[in-house]
């Protein structure tokens, strides 16, 4: 529904709703026959809505039946800025590229070339692509270790971010 | 063809390239009707949606989770998600609360 998912747009709605992952259909029934068509909603909640709940509920079947419906069809996804709605890697090339972060990703030339020890740069390198043992990859990489916390606080995972920036340790440095 | 465009030389660009190509099995995922090979990888490895989700069995094939760096891709610069819009027909494959 636009840039955002109704989850997104309603979630204290979301937060009380029962069948979290049904789809559109299984909520609504739908009179095919009458001109204009009529939906009636059904959203099950997990309790009765205080009032300023349903005049949120409200806010929702507004916007719901807004919605013009295509129903001997499937539900189709468009891409937004490509005259036929469909994605062509030309165009996703191209809505990547505008993206400054994404060119900006290698830069590893630079660490090679820098007049620092070998095991410097291979930190450096380890440094870029989180490839250090930090304990959450650790985790990941499912060895044991008694907990994720940073044995340096004790107060947060130990993250990467957190072992090199974050962290009370690390700030004094 | 993108080569002579913007003077795209070398691997700088290479990786953007691959997103891009990448994301094109994830559109198709998403967009194709079913029958034929989407009912085949649905049944395997699940939906498009499973394409966002950060975990991935190692038992997957190479091929699947290759196609993971999309979800990092779209995770750092939700580019993907972003640009995706539904056209609702019979309601039947929008999720309500987390597609619509």
């Amino acid at each position: 529904m636009g840039e955002q998912t109704l989850k997104e747009k309603f979630p204290r709605l979301y937060g009380v709703s029962v069948l979290k992952d049904k789809m559109v259909s299984e909520f609504c029934l739908r009179n095919d026959f009458g001109n204009p068509q009529v939906f009636i909603w059904r959203i099950p909640w997990r309790r009765g809505l205080f009032e300023w709940e349903k005049e949120l509920q409200n806010q929702l079947e507004k916007l719901i039946n807004n919605v013009v419906w295509n129903t001997d069809m499937f539900d189709q996804w468009c891409w937004v800025g490509e005259s036929v709605n469909v994605y062509r890697v030309h165009s996703g090339y191209w809505a990547l590229k505008e993206i400054p972060d994404v060119q900006s990703n290698e830069c590893f030339g630079e660490i090679w070339s820098l007049k620092v020890p070998g095991t410097t740069k291979i930190f450096g390198w380890r440094v870029l692509l989180d490839r250090l043992p930090s304990r959450v990859n650790l985790e990941r990489r499912g060895i044991l270790i008694s907990s994720n916390l940073c044995p340096l606080c004790n107060k947060d995972v130990e993250t990467l971010q957190h072992l090199l920036i974050t962290s009370e340790v690390a700030q004094r440095l | 063809m993108f080569a002579h465009r913007d003077g795209w030389v070398g691997r700088r660009y290479i990786h953007v390239f691959n997103y891009a190509l990448v994301a094109k099995w994830k559109w198709r995922l998403g967009s194709e009707n079913g029958g034929g090979w989407r009912d085949l990888i649905e049944s395997k490895y699940g939906d498009w949606r499973e394409l966002g989700k950060s975990m991935t069995s190692n038992k997957s094939s190479n091929w699947w989770k290759d196609l993971r760096i999309i979800y990092k891709a779209n995770k750092e610069f939700n580019w993907f998600d972003q640009r995706i819009r539904w056209k609702i027909g019979n309601g039947s494959r929008i999720k309500f609360w987390e597609d619509w």
